[in-house]
């Protein structure tokens, strides 16, 4: 017998494998934390993940170091959660904040982030039904203490120089609305049907709504405006988000929804702020907020406060009030503190908005999903089991329809998921990848994927035998030729997922990513296993046998064929 | 030539086991026609489907909330009724839907509404509490046993432009790559069985209204992998068998590629059946015990793509690869002296009409010759003597490599 050329040193490969395994897991056991669980997505564990959609303000896709700051920003945002195991990812123009565990409801809040803007309060009213008709909104609003649902107090705070100079007394001010109350302003009547119209997702649309919104929100005539202030819903998603033009008065909501504010033009950009903190007030009791500006907002900010004394100024965030403080004297040198009945957690919030609150950009939430920690043991389960199930049938099958290779087949679908395995945990240090449960579906169909690589060179054996060879002798051949079509339709499955990957959001990256990753680990195991394993197994005279390798009818064919050629040899 | 191959001694068994052979004769390509025809319709009715039916789409494209908790153990009053009255009390608007998903430990409560805010959100989940004291993982009512999820439209919009963006990426680069991995023919037939694949897919699911969401998206893009991956395999086999094809008189190219498609057709059958097995068992644990999500959408537009896959890549692929290539007038010119000569042969017997494989044996042989000095250049000893049996007859005088008439 000629040397059957394409034979391969079987065992070499093998433990080529095994030295692969064997580096995997011990990277997986003797680095890191050691510990044998890939990181799982809050899908599967449980936990909070906010997708924010970035916006500029001209409409034009934001640039890549907005997104990046934005993302250091709400990144720091969230550390200051205090919530471990937190963090934000940055996915096309989106971010996506993941919290695990119970608490991460707050995290939905992080993304009010956007422009921070001064005006001033030329009006306050209660949004809601006024008790009497034609009462003017007067100490209902600003001085009374806010809805406790919101993270940042809307209303009352005094400001007052800081540290440098002391404080005038803290407290709340005596925020009357100074001018344009008159009784036309009135609260709108009734509670009025929510505003169901949802923003829209096509641009233009989006823009057109923008625009009537500042035709009547930012119109400086005063029939309109007041038109405007009745007309207002504070329970709808406010259109002009980020989009609210500073050279013009603005109708607003405070951010709890509980009053509505007429302002005038921005005099101070919230980028004017250098810092901010919150503390103990060092005067009596509550907390306060330390402001410092730069030295242009600082010279501003003393102008305007000098000529405002007693009046109420507003920090717009995202065009909601977020609060709203009375000047109680001049404020030079820019050091500013703002007292009122902050607790503590409202202060912190509040110093937070004012210190970060300035972002190159706004953002709008695109998707706030919490999983409770059952669903996600659930969607775990599902997903593992709809796996084995998987498996299990793919093995039956292979079992049925090719014997001893199905043998085969099996061993190497399992060795195939014992280097995912240790491929997803070392991922999760590494690149901090999460299994999410598309992500596990992802797996699940390349089972697919890494057993139709095989049924391919299984097949191929076949042709050749069919042909008249025999098992031993038709495996170097079969494999040469499957291998140039194992090549490439891996090719195409992992060009598909490489660019999902790289092009789609959201939850496809999970997927696409296992996908891919899978189609290039089923390509080490067909090479470094399975065909191994059938040179093995193709020269054992048990396992080659036409009963075992269910190879029985097609090498029936090839014997007769072969006979039919000596015969015709014979003949001829 | 299909009759010549069955007279060549291939056992005559059933359907089945003329499959598992491969030499059953299953003529495809002669009847092309027949099957752009069936297409064809079947394309129609997807596409006017899709225009004037449209689609069922998720609250995903439209914006809204889904909040859910489990079944299990809450109070006994909690018809759906009853919930749905809760819900609108704590936000004084009626719910669009209340329902039971899910079976046994997972069964579940989905309540969807119009976009909750974050606010407004936590006040339902609290009011729900109130009323049905969920459980938790630890058997005690837990508020965080309530899940949540609020999508503005714009978000499954997004994820679809991005997908349709990806989709046009992959398009182009797959035909790339498969123009220069085999040939433009064969590359634009591709593609047409891949768009037939995505068209029919959307189809099913615009005729059967099962609902869209950005899963069952992402869902129609993976199966472009495995649609061409079928293809491809049977692609990769008519290349073998027209190589050298327009020298010889022998048989057309119709005939050799649906030769090449006989020889693949268990392959075919068999990748798309092990493809499929798996997401089968995703479809029924995702719709059978969670009921609803990501992986019952993902399974099923898997399920019902893979399907679609596997049919173009046998039925549609191949024929518009031969449609194709009779438009060169070479391959025309072969086919009339291939009649030609059949006509000379009328009555005799063809030598030739038992030679199933008409292989790339030349390449073949050649590639192992090249693998062989790789492995002797690697300094591997042959192990000939060493893998020597004796008592094999029959085998040994026969030189692998070599194909003897």
């Amino acid at each position: 017998m000629a040397q059957p050329a394409g034979t391969i040193r079987p065992w070499r490969y093998l433990a080529a494998f095994v030295g692969i395994v064997a580096v995997l897991y011990s990277l997986v056991f003797f680095t890191g934390d050691g510990s044998a669980r890939p990181k799982l997505g809050i899908d599967l564990e449980g936990g909070t993940r906010v997708t924010l959609t970035a916006r500029t303000d001209t409409g034009a896709p934001p640039t890549k170091e907005q997104l990046t700051l934005a993302r250091t920003i709400i990144d720091q945002r969230v550390n200051g959660l205090g919530v471990s195991g937190a963090e934000v990812v940055q996915d096309g123009n989106n971010l996506t904040i993941t919290v695990p565990g119970a608490d991460g409801e707050k995290a939905k809040d992080l993304g009010q982030t956007a422009q921070l803007r001064f005006r001033t309060v030329l009006g306050a009213y209660d949004a809601t039904p006024p008790p009497a008709p034609g009462a003017p909104a007067a100490g209902t609003a600003p001085g009374a203490p806010t809805s406790p649902r919101s993270t940042v107090p809307s209303a009352p705070g005094s400001v007052a120089p800081g540290a440098p100079t002391p404080p005038a007394a803290p407290g709340p001010g005596s925020s009357a609305p100074h001018s344009a109350a008159g009784p036309a302003a009135q609260p709108p009547p009734g509670p009025a049907p929510p505003a169901p119209a949802p923003p829209t997702a096509a641009d233009p649309r989006l823009a057109k709504e923008i625009a009537q919104a500042k035709a009547t929100r930012q119109s400086t005539n005063e029939n309109v405006q007041e038109t405007a202030l009745q007309q207002l819903q504070c329970t709808a998603t406010d259109v002009l988000r980020g989009y609210d033009d500073p050279t013009k008065p603005l109708v607003a909501c405070s951010q709890d929804g509980a009053t509505k504010y007429l302002l005038g033009p921005v005099f101070l950009e919230g980028t004017q702020i250098d810092a901010a903190t919150s503390g103990r007030d060092p005067q009596g009791a509550g907390n306060v907020i330390n402001v410092t500006f730069k030295p242009e907002g600082s010279r501003i900010w003393g102008e305007y406060t000098t000529a405002n004394v007693g009046k109420q100024s507003a920090f717009v965030l995202d065009a909601q009030v977020v609060s709203a403080p009375t000047i109680n004297e001049p404020i030079l040198g820019g050091n500013t503190q703002i007292s009122g009945q902050f607790s503590q957690a409202d202060a912190k919030d509040l110093a937070g908005v004012l210190k970060y609150g300035s972002l190159p950009l706004s953002f709008a939430t695109s998707d706030a999903q919490t999983v409770s920690a059952t669903l996600g043991l659930a969607s775990l389960q599902a997903g593992l089991i709809a796996g084995g199930l998987g498996l299990l049938l793919v093995f039956v099958y292979c079992l049925f329809y090719y014997r001893a290779l199905g043998v085969l087949t099996i061993l190497s679908l399992v060795l195939s998921g014992a280097v995912v395995y240790a491929m997803l945990i070392l991922l999760g240090r590494a690149i901090g990848f999460t299994l999410d449960l598309a992500g596990v579906a992802g797996f699940i169909v390349a089972i697919g994927i890494t057993a139709d690589s095989f049924v391919i060179f299984f097949e191929r054996l076949k042709d050749e035998v069919r042909e008249g060879r025999s098992f031993r002798a038709a495996v170097p051949r079969g494999w040469i030729r499957a291998r140039r079509t194992i090549l490439s339709a891996d090719a195409v499955s992992f060009l598909a997922a490489a660019v999902l990957y790289l092009l789609a959001v959201g939850q496809v990256k999970g997927f696409a990513f296992t996908l891919g990753m899978s189609t290039v680990l089923d390509l080490v195991v067909v090479f470094l296993v399975t065909h191994p394993l059938i040179a093995l197994a193709s020269k054992s005279k048990v396992l080659s046998s036409p009963t075992w390798s269910g190879l029985g009818s097609v090498s029936k064919i090839g014997a007769e064929r072969r006979r039919a050629a000596v015969a015709a040899m014979k003949g001829a | 030539m299909a009759q010549a191959r069955v007279e060549s001694g291939a056992p005559r068994g059933n359907v089945f086991a003329r499959l598992y052979t491969g030499t059953g004769a299953f003529d495809i390509v002669g009847r092309r026609k027949r099957w752009y025809q069936i297409f064809g319709m079947f394309l129609l009715i997807c596409i006017a489907s899709m225009v004037f039916k449209g689609f069922n789409l998720s609250i995903d494209f439209e914006g809204g909330s889904r909040i859910q908790f489990p079944a299990v153990g809450i109070s006994a009053d909690a018809t759906n009724e009853r919930i749905g009255e809760v819900v609108a009390q704590a936000v004084g608007r009626e719910p669009a839907s209340v329902q039971r998903v899910g079976t046994g430990a997972a069964e579940a409560v989905l309540v969807r509404t119009e976009t909750l805010t974050a606010q407004q959100a936590v006040q339902v989940k609290q009011a729900l509490f109130d009323a049905f004291q969920p459980r938790g993982q630890n058997g005690q009512p837990s508020i965080s046993a309530i899940s949540d999820d609020a999508v503005s439209s714009s978000w499954g919009g997004e994820i679809t432009t991005q997908a349709l963006i990806a989709l046009a990426v992959f398009m182009v680069l797959v035909s790339v790559f498969l123009a220069f991995y085999f040939e433009r023919d064969m590359a634009i037939a591709a593609v047409v069985a891949l768009a037939h694949d995505l068209i029919v897919t959307a189809g099913v699911y615009s005729m059967v209204g099962f609902e869209v969401s950005p899963s069952t998206v992402i869902g129609l893009l993976t199966i472009l992998g495995f649609s061409l991956y079928d293809t491809v395999v049977v692609f990769d086999k008519v290349k073998e068998n027209g190589r050298g094809l327009l020298g010889l008189t022998r048989r057309t190219y119709g005939e050799s590629a649906n030769l090449a498609l006989n020889q693949t057709l268990m392959r075919s059958i068999n990748t798309s059946l092990i493809a499929v097995l798996p997401v089968l068992g995703l479809l029924v644990v995702g719709v059978g015990v969670l009921g609803v999500g990501t992986l019952a959408d993902l399974a099923l537009v898997q399920m019902v793509g893979i399907l679609a896959g596997a049919l173009s890549s046998i039925f549609l692929a191949t024929p518009i690869l031969v449609d194709l290539k009779m438009r060169d007038k070479r391959y025309r010119q072969q086919a009339a002296k291939v009649a030609q000569r059949r006509a000379k042969m009328a009555g005799g017997f063809d030598p030739d009409a038992e030679d199933v494989d008409l292989t790339d044996d030349d390449a073949l042989s050649g590639e192992l010759r090249r693998e062989r000095a790789l492995a002797a250049a690697a300094g591997i000893p042959h192990r000939a003597p060493v893998d020597r049996r004796p008592g094999r007859p029959g085998m040994g005088g026969r030189p692998t490599g070599k194909r003897r008439r």
